[in-house]
């Protein structure tokens, strides 16, 4: 009875609906959850309108945590379990009082990066939610307005790495203002704009006393993963905005709407990637000189010795999370390659805006085999999209299952999707 | 007992899978093409505002074309209680810029606008004008004097 009993209501549910027989043993929703998918995938909605996420992890029994970056109902924590195995949460819980980015389940903790520290809570085994007595893992990070998001990523040994994204553009004297020249050196750069490792299980860590730079001249690295097929970090980065409306002379909308691109490297300790001094024209393929620092588009100057990217992407898609696969349900060439979610554009206008979408980038070793694809699509919900609001939905998070499916989560409400494929 | 329990999801499950497709059409932001027939009437009456040039250079790359700024990040200032109050709290915020914590339409933003001061009194006062009369304001115009009134 026990072991029939789920098999009776799946077969139900697929009569019912009408649908083909899929060989998935969940049943993908008929429009994939309004999602565009390679040949072979699909998806099913497992949670909606559960908040504003941000990322994502699941542990090993199938649990779902969700970050949030404004509290609703009070919490910034949301848990969600399936009970009828059918993929889809039928149980939705608010836990925690930070808010965030950064949510990982590392060494029984679900750790949580608050915007200016470290935190983790406990969880007990079988237990949806975890408990409240948090713990500090790292503090004193700068207190941001702009990519203060903490996300974190561990290697198995003992470390994490945190993002500290500068809170500036190009560091320039006066934030965003047309005319002011960049600070050189930047200061910025001393506690922000790059990687910092910590101890993963040492509490009441401080960022300056304690943390390491593992990786500067990263302006906001927000999507980082510790990738282990190679044991190395990976960060894509977030690159400057506004060429064109500080530097009309240099740059028309255009221009802007492409210029620079935004950067996928692998994180190398000790690696200096060049914000607020250079940035990556993927169009020349080059690390130029910014404008700020007497940069006109085309001279490389300090930029030569700086790190390159391993791959380049337009302008201004923003990538917010990073993931390297390591599941069997996807196709052999998909094992170990990289997931990006980008989160969409703001500063592609007037030009229309892009990038609301999850890309794949085959991997051989520590390098790209291959160029990166979109791998899905349609969250935006429409084509034309002049004002980022105008996205219904925009990926934020990602995390894979136990069984090798991807889990995709949107910052408009919190929609999540599971990704699945059947051959 | 358990079994009751998920039967009664799987039903559930089964009707928002299967029972019929009520799209939910909730962004309603701004309804696009009032808007854009709004202005193609208004060029045909009457000459651009002035304060359109300012916005669409200065303003447009954070609160986009159709004011709706972007979710997290910029507030919207489309049918804007803050637009359309105290005349005096919204030239400050371009000569002083704003930043910390604001709640605007159920969303909370905590960033940062950089001050807009090298904009001269009647670039200024054109800007607010534009703004305070489009997106769905409806407030009167603000002139260059009370901009410098506010100057520091
Ligand atoms: C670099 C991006 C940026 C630019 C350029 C910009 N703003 Fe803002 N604006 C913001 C941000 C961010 C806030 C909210 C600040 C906070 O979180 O405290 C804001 C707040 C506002 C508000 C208050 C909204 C409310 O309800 O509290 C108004 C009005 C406004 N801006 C108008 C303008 C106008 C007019 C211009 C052009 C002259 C302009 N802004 C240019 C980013 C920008």
């Amino acid at each position: 009875m026990k072991n029939l009993f789920p098999a009776i209501l799946i077969s139900f549910l697929i009569f019912s609906c009408g649908q083909q027989e899929h060989k998935a043993t969940q049943v993908p929703d008929p429009d994939n959850g309004g999602l565009t998918l390679p040949e072979g995938f699909s998806a099913l909605v497992v949670a909606d309108e559960i908040g504003n996420g941000r990322h994502i992890t699941v542990n090993d029994n199938g649990d779902i945590y969700v970050s949030l970056r404004q509290q609703a109902d009070n919490k910034g924590i949301v848990c969600l379990r399936d009970t009828a195995g059918d993929g889809k949460a039928d149980i939705v819980e608010y836990t925690g009082e930070h808010t965030g980015t950064g949510i990982k389940l590392h060494k029984g903790y679900l750790y949580f990066g608050a915007d200016t520290a470290i935190v983790r809570y406990p969880i007990t085994p079988g237990e949806l939610v975890p408990g409240n007595e948090w713990q500090m893992i790292a503090r004193g990070f700068p207190n941001e307005r702009q990519h203060e998001a903490k996300p974190m990523a561990f290697d198995g040994k003992g470390n994490m790495y945190v993002n500290v994204g500068a809170p500036s553009n190009a560091c320039m004297e006066q934030s965003r203002t047309k005319g002011s020249p960049g600070m050189d050196p930047c200061p910025l750069l001393e506690n922000s704009g790059g990687t910092w490792k910590f101890k993963d299980d040492v509490l009441n860590q401080e960022q300056m006393i304690d943390g390491v730079r593992y990786v500067t001249g990263i302006r906001n690295g927000m999507a980082n993963f510790w990738n282990t097929a190679v044991d190395e970090l990976y960060v894509v980065q977030h690159g400057r905005d506004q060429l064109d409306q500080f530097f009309p002379e240099l740059y028309d909308a255009e221009d802007n709407a492409e210029l620079p691109a935004e950067e996928l490297f692998l994180a190398t300790e000790g690696s200096d990637f060049g914000w607020p001094y250079c940035y990556y024209d993927q169009l020349k393929k080059k690390k130029v000189l910014g404008p700020e620092y007497g940069g006109d588009g085309e001279i490389q100057g300090r930029c030569e010795t700086k790190s390159d990217p391993i791959m380049a992407f337009p302008g201004h898609l923003a990538p917010n999370d990073l993931l390297f696969y390591t599941g069997d349900m996807f196709p052999e060439r998909y094992k170990n390659g990289a997931f990006i979610a980008f989160h969409g554009s703001w500063n592609r206008a007037p030009e229309p805006q892009k990038g609301y979408f999850v890309v794949f980038i085959p991997f051989d070793g520590s390098l790209p085999s291959g160029d990166w694809e979109i791998f899905a699509d349609g969250f935006a919900g429409t084509e034309n999209i002049l004002s980022t609001r105008d996205a219904e939905h925009r990926p934020c998070g990602l995390a894979q299952g136990p069984d090798g499916a991807l889990y995709v989560v949107d910052s408009i409400d919190g929609k999540v999707w599971k990704i699945m494929y059947s051959s | 007992m358990k079994y009751k329990f998920a039967v009664l999801v799987m039903f559930a499950v089964l009707f928002a899978a299967c029972g019929g497709n009520n799209q939910k059409n909730k962004k309603s932001v701004i309804s696009q093409p009032d808007q854009s027939a709004q202005v193609t009437e208004k060029a045909a009456t009457q000459k651009e505002h002035p304060g359109k040039k300012v916005y669409d250079s200065v303003c447009l790359v954070c609160h986009m074309a159709d004011g709706s700024g972007v979710p997290g990040m910029h507030p919207p200032i489309y049918e804007s209680d803050f637009v359309n109050s105290d005349p005096e709290q919204l030239i400050k915020i371009i000569l002083e810029g704003m930043s910390g914590k604001v709640e605007v339409k159920g969303e909370i933003y905590n960033s940062i606008m950089p001050p807009q001061a090298h904009l001269s009194n009647q670039q200024i006062a054109d800007v607010l004008s534009y703004v305070r009369s489009s997106f769905g304001n409806n407030s009167g115009p603000i002139l260059p004097e009370d901009v410098q009134k506010l100057r520091k």
